[in-house]
């Protein structure tokens, strides 16, 4: 197996229905995982992150790929639901822009990416739009 | 930024192309030394809409994230769904997936072939080029009845089926497009003009694609030698024959190059299409609530398209995310900028074939000077052609 992630850090595992294996990580944050790889020069690509709100934390989903031996994975962080923040990877790989929807979208700070927009315009105050608890009506008159 | 330098948006709204964005570029002189995408300008909140409805209409919503590429997020999504609810689509209707994604594929990068001369002001081509796609949209017409967004899609399957008498349409037409397509290969393998303003331009190297993780030709143009079609075979793409065209130059010239030759690809792909597929269904009946995670990725005529879904015993999607490709190639193109003239932006944004290009309002700024100067598209095109002009002579 090329991309290894180290059973220590390895909260569960679950399989998702499109067959990848998505591994829930116990420390807030995958750049160890990632800064491996990298370091043993993988061929690795980043698809895309996904925020989630999983209601009692904010959860970031990173979705990987080797294309040597194409092999594919998903490796899952749990954040505080209250300023939620972890690593920035965006110096390993292309994340940069992945990292700043998450930020805008959920409220995740990461440390390390200076970049905190995507979409929203610069003077957004309309809070996080994908959170859960987000409703239009709270930010109607601002 | 210092006092020799100047910095300037270009966009976000254009009357040429798709969708509005703005590059924030500083120029010393005429050169870009940074650049800066600034993206945004037509989200529209699909994931959260998503949220509320079921995914039967969750299906028509993903296919208008974009008007051009309609068929790959739709089919994407049916997939993303088919995985979660366990469903075993009918052979036939994967062919016909197939079939609609690779016209897609034909007018998408006749469009973009288009659009680029048009921004070099090679005009005669681009009419041409715009011309010959038709023949594609009119056969989209006949199987689905729409030039774009198609409703193709169902989940479990399709709703357009093939019959003899489209069959024999479809063999006629590609046999007639045929020689056209071996015209514009010949104009764009022999055309100084073509020649003169992409050759060398917006490179980008293996590294920087590796490190940005674009996708599509945009990465197979730079070295990357990868296509979900044969590396992760999806539908029914691991029963045909055909060929992934790559190059290791990086520049604009190669991203021409390797999309005509992907166009030969995809006829030939259709060609195997029309001869191969079943009799039998076309779609399987998909009913209930669902529980789930799931991604599907599929090769876009722009590279990888990327869904997430996840239910929780229900109709509704509880999270739905999409990445189109133009959101993994924009870094890239951004970096592509840097050590180039003014009027190559329009030919390098375009290059990478995103859902943008040209620009119709251009505000130059010196900060330093308290200056500031607006340019429309028609003057950005204008610099752009006049280069073609100078260069040519």
């Amino acid at each position: 197996m090329t991309l290894e992630v180290p059973e220590e850090v390895v909260e569960s595992k679950e399989q998702m229905k499109s067959g990848e294996t998505l591994y829930h990580l116990k420390s807030p944050s995958c750049r160890m995982v990632v800064k491996r790889w990298i370091d043993l020069g993988k061929d690795v690509h980043l698809s895309s992150l996904v925020g989630m709100d999983q209601e009692d934390s904010i959860e970031v989903l990173y979705y990987f790929m080797d294309r040597l031996d194409k092999e594919k994975l998903l490796l899952s962080i749990r954040l505080k639901r209250e300023m939620p923040k972890t690593e920035s990877i965006s110096d390993l790989i292309g994340s940069r822009i992945y990292e700043a929807e998450v930020t805008e979208m959920f409220g995740v700070k990461f440390e390390g990416n200076e970049m905190t927009r995507a979409f929203l315009p610069e003077n957004w105050i309309g809070g996080y739009p994908l959170r859960k608890d987000w409703k239009k009506e709270d930010y109607e008159n601002e | 930024m210092n006092e020799e330098q100047t910095s300037f948006n270009i966009g976000p709204q254009h009357p040429a192309l798709k969708e509005p964005e703005t590059f924030r570029v500083i120029v010393e002189g005429e050169r870009v030394v940074k650049a800066e995408a600034i993206l945004g300008h037509t989200h529209r909140g699909i994931e959260k809409m998503a949220e509320s409805r079921d995914y039967n209409k969750t299906l028509y919503l993903a296919e208008r994230i974009c008007g051009i590429c309609s068929f790959a997020h739709n089919a994407n999504f049916a997939r993303a769904v088919e995985f979660v609810a366990d469903v075993k689509v009918p052979k036939r209707a994967e062919f016909l997936r197939v079939l609609v994604a690779e016209l897609e594929r034909l007018h998408s990068h006749l469009l973009w072939l288009g659009v680029l001369a048009h921004e070099i002001g090679f005009d005669t081509f681009y009419i041409l080029v715009w011309n010959d796609r038709e023949t594609i949209m009119d056969l989209l017409e006949t199987l689905t009845g729409n030039r774009v967004n198609y409703g193709m899609n169902r989940i479990g399957g399709v709703r357009f089926d093939l019959n003899d008498e489209i069959k024999k349409i479809m063999r006629d037409k590609i046999e007639e497009f045929k020689p056209r397509l071996e015209k514009i290969r010949d104009v764009v393998l022999n055309s100084k003009t073509i020649i003169a303003r992409t050759n060398g331009v917006g490179r980008i190297s293996k590294d920087l694609a590796r490190k940005t993780c674009v996708t599509g030709p945009t990465a197979r143009s730079s070295g990357i030698d990868w296509d979900l079609r044969r590396d992760e075979p999806y539908f029914i793409y691991e029963q045909l024959d055909f060929n992934v065209p790559i190059s290791d130059r990086g520049d604009v010239y190669s991203k021409i190059i390797l999309r005509v030759k992907e166009l030969f690809e995809s006829i030939k792909i259709i060609e195997q299409v029309l001869d191969l597929i079943p009799s039998g269904k076309i779609f399987q009946d998909v009913r209930g609530r669902f529980e789930g995670k799931a991604v599907s990725r599929i090769e876009a005529p722009r590279g990888e398209n990327f869904h997430y879904v996840e239910f929780r015993k229900s109709k509704n999607p509880y999270r739905l995310k999409v990445r189109a490709p133009t959101y993994a190639n924009v870094v890239s193109s951004v970096e592509a900028l840097v050590g180039h003239h003014i009027a190559d932006i329009p030919v390098i944004v375009a290059a990478n074939d995103p859902c943008f290009s040209c620009t119709d309002r251009t505000l130059i700024i010196d900060r330093d000077k308290g200056r500031y100067q607006i340019m429309s598209a028609r003057d950005l095109r204008k610099l752009s052609v006049e280069t073609t002009k100078e260069v040519m002579q």
